[in-house]
């Protein structure tokens, strides 16, 4: 709504209709950005400048210490051929689809557990919640040996149980039943994985633990009035009501996945076999973000792993995309 | 307003972008791997004598090592503050100060945000690759001006860790190698009165010293076939052949050589399945198992778990200590019928940030760290233990006068006796018998990852030794073609 005119000196003035701030409300505005500038300092700094770097080094050949030359897409190029980025796509996908899954169903029971009322229910709710503060490092090595096949307390177990069942049964199986080797097997490392992060979701647990404690207790009420069972209860009231907090953790999961390293890494450098090739048995912990590092760091291709960490965003973009406009149309927000 | 914030934000963005760029105006880029230097150094070849460049301002020098922060004498920290002291007062121009913990990782950020140190420590294997980054200053220019008393006392094969094209990028530090531990009493308990010679006798020495516990689960190993740097430092040595050949561009040297050395640690685990019924997975939780036991009171060594081990030469010290009366002795790696003795190398080095603002000073303070003198201090080791330092001297004193000043200091005179007797061997071993190690080409790395992966997958029996050997070289066949790699050769001054 603005219009240009003409004054008597020939120079044009702007008429506009917006009102102009007082004086008092341009003070407001600056101490409040004065305020928030430590953030938005921040912010740039360590958020949009890595980020415009990354989009900058990932066209060029950086190795860290020299300047870089730009290489066009080559990079990219080099991306879509690398037989590492493939596996460790499928890994990390195994993570994602399997994985994510599990540990998200493990932490609603773990929710349940802890929104019971029972007798001595705060020791049992710090009891689940303890491994959530164990330093993933920490709780990587001690899953070493929990899950060791020799003299793992995991192994100790199922041997006990295969000794308990009868001859005939094995022998009739057609297969033998053996514990699993957790750390070596290529088939089972993704999986000892997957129950240490059951292991520790205790995190999770307590977000699913205050949505449950939100949910309204006339509706269980109600629902018991009408004969409804437990089951039926926690189907068609609990689940729908909390899930907008399972939603939540469901794409901060996805987000978390596609970047999970550390866990990964400490078990490929505490087994035998992985040490030299860094990517666990036969490749199977060779995650996207474990390869990303090795560009990186190892090789010094960090123009290459710019281009890989680019490539990450928006392959969780997208997908964290396409999950919330699938699993919006699950959410109920009718809590309210 | 909006759009002035916006051009605001949008001019802090552009400034950060320009200020913290890698190339900026007021840092000069470091010199390529491949480039030829010139320029002449400006130190002299007299380490004492004060550099050219510096006036009357004390110049600071900042020494990063990998060590951790201790005041307990005898901790490696102590050795180089007390170093450090020595040199200060030495050089009342350079100042040089130590700091500890410092990891490879660390100084690798820091050279690349153009920051301290001036020297660090590293480890051989990260040289190649960083030298060809530019991160490294090039040393060649320092080495030819050094005194001939420094440079000839290093162990020549030593000098191959620092070498890459042709250049010297670092400098030796402590010395490692591995070597065979053997059960004496459980290899004579076996029918065994020597050590294997060759790999004929090795494989039947291990079936022979293999045993079952009577559900059938492993006992007693005779030997690992797969551990860390085996197949990818030992084993070509054991067979005579090299990961790239003479002309410095085809890899391996000999195709049916690195097949065969596959095919032979393939037939220990064919031996372990088709004679005991323990499969590849097995074995590898059994080495999962006993890796973490690895130089405790559970090594598998002194647990009688393994009659044989091949681990680095540290454990001996280990098992001096824990197991005096346990019967057991260290020997080289047999060799394949025919072949020559060798044995393997590692070890760290010490180099020079590519930025650092003060060169000439930084040389002095590492030759004065890497003289053959401060060795023979730095032999007496963490907690008087012993180190092997890459100095002829330092070797010749841990074999004599430091070898029974250590000897002499332990709890029992048993001890006492075993670490005599260790240390005289691996200095013999260390100062007399070819080392080898990994070829130092700038692809190093993806060499090792290449090789350790490939191995793997003919040792669980997914690919035929050939097989893994052609995908070896198709995956890095191409590297080696854009990075011609230049054998060292040493020339005594």
């Amino acid at each position: 709504m603005a219009k240009a005119l003409s004054n008597s000196e020939g120079k044009k003035t702007t008429l506009t209709t917006k009102r102009k701030k007082s004086r008092q409300e341009r003070r407001f505005f600056w101490t409040g950005l004065a305020f928030a500038s430590p953030w938005i300092i921040g912010f740039i700094l360590f958020k949009i400048y890595p980020i415009c770097s990354a989009i900058y080094y990932s066209f060029t050949d950086f190795n860290m210490f020299r300047t870089p030359n730009f290489v066009a897409l080559q990079n990219y190029v080099n991306l879509v051929q690398d037989k590492n980025v493939i596996k460790s796509l499928e890994n990390t996908a195994y993570m994602v689809i399997i994985g994510l899954p599990i540990m998200l169903a493990f932490s609603m029971l773990m929710s349940v557990v802890m929104n019971m009322k029972a007798k001595g229910m705060p020791l049992v709710r710090t009891i689940l919640y303890i491994p959530a503060v164990v330093p993933s490092m920490a709780s990587a090595l001690l899953f070493l040996w929990v899950m060791n096949s020799r003299y793992g307390i995991v192994n100790q177990f199922i041997n006990q149980v295969i000794a308990l069942i009868p001859g005939f049964i094995k022998d009739a199986l057609p297969f033998t039943l053996k514990a699993p080797s957790w750390i070596n097997d290529p088939k089972w490392t993704k999986m000892t994985l997957i129950i240490m992060g059951c292991w520790g979701c205790g995190g999770t647990a307590v977000i699913g633990l205050a949505a449950l404690r939100g949910v309204p207790t006339q509706f269980y009420e109600a629902a018991e009035l009408d004969g409804a069972s437990r089951w039926t209860r926690f189907w068609r009231i609990t689940i729908p009501m909390i899930s907008p907090t399972i939603q939540f953790q469901f794409i901060m999961g996805i987000i978390n996945t596609f970047q999970y390293f550390t866990q990964a890494y400490m078990f490929n450098m505490f087994t035998t076999t992985s040490q030299v090739t860094g990517g666990g048995p036969k490749d199977s912990l060779l995650f996207y973000a474990i390869n990303l590092y090795r560009e990186a760091f190892d090789f010094l291709h960090m123009g290459y792993a710019c281009a890989l960490g680019l490539v990450l965003f928006m392959i969780v973009l997208v997908v964290t995309f396409i999950a919330m406009r699938v699993s919006d149309k699950m959410v109920s927000y009718d809590v309210e | 307003m909006k759009k002035l914030i916006a051009l605001l934000l949008a001019v802090v963005m552009v400034l950060g972008l320009v200020a913290c760029g890698p190339s900026g105006n007021n840092q000069t880029d470091p010199p390529k791997a491949s480039d030829k230097q010139t320029d002449p150094p400006k130190t002299t070849d007299k380490q004492t004598e004060p550099p050219a460049s510096s006036g009357s301002e004390v110049v600071e020098v900042t020494v990063w090592h990998q060590f951790g922060e201790s005041t307990e004498n005898g901790a490696p920290h102590m050795y180089y503050t007390q170093w450090a002291e020595k040199f200060n007062a030495e050089h009342p121009n350079i100042h040089v100060t130590v700091v500890p913990a410092k990891s490879a990782t660390d100084a690798q950020t820091a050279i690349a945000g153009g920051s301290t140190p001036d020297i660090f420590m590293n480890q051989w294997n990260n040289a190649p690759t960083w030298a060809e980054s530019g991160a490294l200053l090039d040393l060649t220019p320092y080495y030819d001006a050094a005194p001939a008393e420094w440079f000839n006392d290093f162990v020549p094969s030593v000098l191959a860790l620092c070498n890459f094209n042709g250049k010297y990028y670092s400098v030796p530090n402590s010395i490692t190698t591995t070597v065979m531990f053997y059960r004496d009493d459980i290899l004579a308990d076996c029918g065994w009165d020597h050590h294997p010679t060759n790999t004929d006798e090795l494989l039947q020495c291990i079936k022979d010293t293999t045993l079952a516990n009577e559900d059938g689960s492993i006992a007693r190993l005779g030997l690992l076939p797969n551990m860390p740097w085996f197949d990818t430092v030992m084993m070509p040595a054991v067979f005579n052949t090299q990961w790239i050949a003479d002309d410095g561009v085809t890899v391996p040297a000999d195709k049916e050589a690195v097949a065969y050395m596959f095919e032979w640690i393939q037939s220990v685990y064919k031996l372990y399945e088709d004679e005991f019924g323990w499969d590849y997975l097995t074995i590898q939780d059994f080495a999962s198992t006993v890796s973490g036991n690895r130089a405790t009171a559970s090594d598998p060594v002194l647990t009688g778990e393994l009659a044989m081990r091949w681990n680095s030469e540290n454990l001996a010290g280990t098992l001096a200590k824990l197991a005096p009366d346990v019967d057991w002795s260290m020997g080289l790696f047999p060799n394949v019928t025919g072949g020559t003795e060798m044995a393997m190398l590692g070890g760290n080095v010490w180099e020079i940030n590519a930025r650092t603002e003060h060169p000439d000073e930084a040389w002095i303070a590492l030759q004065s760290l890497t003289s053959p003198e401060t060795a023979v201090e730095f032999a007496l080791g963490e907690n008087n233990n012993g180190s092997f330092y890459a100095h002829k001297q330092a070797l010749a004193a841990l074999a004599g006068d430091l070898g029974e000043q250590i000897a002499a200091a332990k709890e029992t005179p048993e001890e006492g006796a075993r670490v005599k007797e260790n240390l005289e061997y691996l200095c013999d071993v260390f100062a007399n018998v070819p080392l080898q190690n990994f070829p130092t080409c700038s692809y190093v790395d993806e060499y090792l990852a290449a090789v350790g992966k490939y191995s793997e997958l003919v040792f669980d029996g997914t690919m035929t030794p050939m097989e893994a050997v052609e995908a070896i070289i198709a995956d890095i066949q191409p590297l080696a073609e854009e990075n011609p790699y230049i054998p060292f050769e040493y020339h005594e001054k």
